[in-house]
């Protein structure tokens, strides 16, 4: 009993505590994505596991164009993503591995959430960990 | 240790978080017995959304708000940045971290103005204090020789510098100072919105919108603030930013409407009919506020 209160902690923080290659995965595989655009300084990458699911809120503003990246390491197949306003209104749907970019303009600023799940991987032995992450960027609309 | 390590992340991979209260857990009758580690796993999973929350989260960042300064005309001013001088007298993990995130903030505004020089100086300082802070392992030489090679375009200067405090974003979440972090972030808001309100004064409506709009970025850092409980490092900030929300209530917010549209090459244009504003007495409360804090914080 007691070495499973040690260990499980540990396991189920574990992906926290190990994303060192989270962070060389999002420069090298996810940033490249943004290209062309400035990309906003905060920071929002994690290893997730299949059934795993996260949500961020950001804030655009009007007169700007945005690019937003939902991008994963392969080894978690697709991570299926949404981006609704914050009345739930549903925006646009994509997942990482096809359509994991998506452009478009503000007229006026608005707050909007990404909804990310990863999906289950039922007929899989065993569970794999990866990166995800979430990556926005903005120019000055032409 | 790396073999403890090791035994740890094969047990994430065979389980998996997902999974956990399933494949562990299969033999229903070692369930019945043992109702705690149920119990600890469900109290864990919401521990593990709770650090998920910690990780996902997003202001706007200084280069956005102020991009409307240069956009709208004013002119560039080094006397509004805090000075790059004073990097050496910020003592304490409060006060520094706060600073990085100020000097962040006033080095994006110098390069949007182009000023190559002053944001070389201003990164230098920034490396400088993030040395003192031991988390310098994101803002290299490396950055400040892009920077040099890069002086001609202001969109790579903005660029070179995003990227930078993105990664020392990144840095000190994977390092387990993700508190610090949520200082930096918040310094970098809050001379953002500082620079941003100095230039509001004189009345261009553009910039009171801007001013107006902070009110999501302010809900969005409070919030995220609270996720922390009562930490220590974070006790002072958090009343800092309790007050200025206090004045932002008096903000009128009136929702609408989402609507989005294609054009021919197939991107999207969103907009909405809600509105946010602020009258002249609440964009005086927020100056005098945002300039109490930031002369509060970048004071040693």
């Amino acid at each position: 009993m007691k070495l499973y209160k040690i260990i499980l902690p540990l396991v189920l923080l574990a992906p926290f505590v190990a994303d060192a290659q989270c962070r060389a995965f999002t420069k090298n595989q996810c940033l490249p994505q943004l290209d062309g655009y400035i990309q906003n300084d905060n920071y929002n990458s994690a290893m997730l596991v299949p059934g795993d699911e996260a949500e961020l809120l950001l804030t655009f503003y009007g007169g700007k164009e945005y690019r937003l990246v939902v991008c994963a390491h392969p080894i978690l197949g697709s991570v299926d993503f949404e981006i609704t306003d914050t009345g739930g209104e549903s925006i646009y749907k994509g997942n990482s591995a096809e359509n994991g970019v998506f452009d478009f303009k503000m007229t006026s600023t608005q707050q909007l959430i990404v909804k990310l799940r990863v999906p289950e991987q039922k007929s899989s032995v065993s569970t794999h960990e990866g990166c995800v992450s979430v990556m926005a960027g903005s120019k000055e609309l032409n | 240790m790396m073999q403890l390590k090791n035994a740890l992340r094969f047990t994430v991979i065979v389980c998996g978080m997902g999974l956990a209260m399933q494949s562990c857990q299969s033999n229903s009758d070692q369930q019945h017995a043992q109702p705690p580690v149920k119990e600890g796993i469900d109290s864990l999973q919401a521990a593990r959304i709770k650090e998920l929350e910690k990780i996902f989260f997003s202001i706007p960042s200084p280069v956005e708000m102020s991009s409307l300064i240069k956009e709208k005309g004013y002119q560039f001013d080094v006397k509004k940045l805090n000075p790059a001088e004073n990097v050496s007298k910020y003592a304490g993990e409060v006060k520094q971290a706060v600073n990085l995130g100020v000097y962040g903030a006033d080095l994006s505004y110098a390069a949007m103005f182009d000023q190559k020089q002053v944001t070389m100086e201003y990164f230098a300082s920034a490396q400088n204090l993030a040395k003192q802070m031991g988390v310098d392992g994101a803002l290299t030489n490396e950055i400040i020789e892009r920077l040099d090679k890069n002086q001609e375009s202001r969109d790579s200067l903005l660029k070179i510098v995003s990227e930078a405090y993105a990664d020392l974003n990144g840095y000190l979440k994977e390092n387990q100072r993700i508190e610090v972090s949520a200082l930096v972030v918040a310094g970098g808001w809050l001379e953002a919105l500082y620079l941003s309100s100095i230039y509001a004064a004189d009345g261009n409506v553009d910039m009171r919108q801007r001013i107006a709009e902070q009110k999501y970025a302010l809900n969005n850092l409070v919030d995220y603030f609270e996720k922390f409980g009562e930490k220590e490092n974070l006790k002072e900030m958090k009343a800092d930013l309790f007050a200025l929300r206090d004045i932002y209530n008096a903000a009128q917010e009136n929702k609408g409407k989402t609507s989005t549209s294609k054009d021919a090459s197939g991107v999207v244009t969103i907009g909405t009919t809600t509105t946010i504003s602020i009258d002249d007495a609440t964009l005086k409360a927020i100056a005098t506020k945002a300039t109490e804090l930031r002369n509060k914080y970048t004071s040693f």
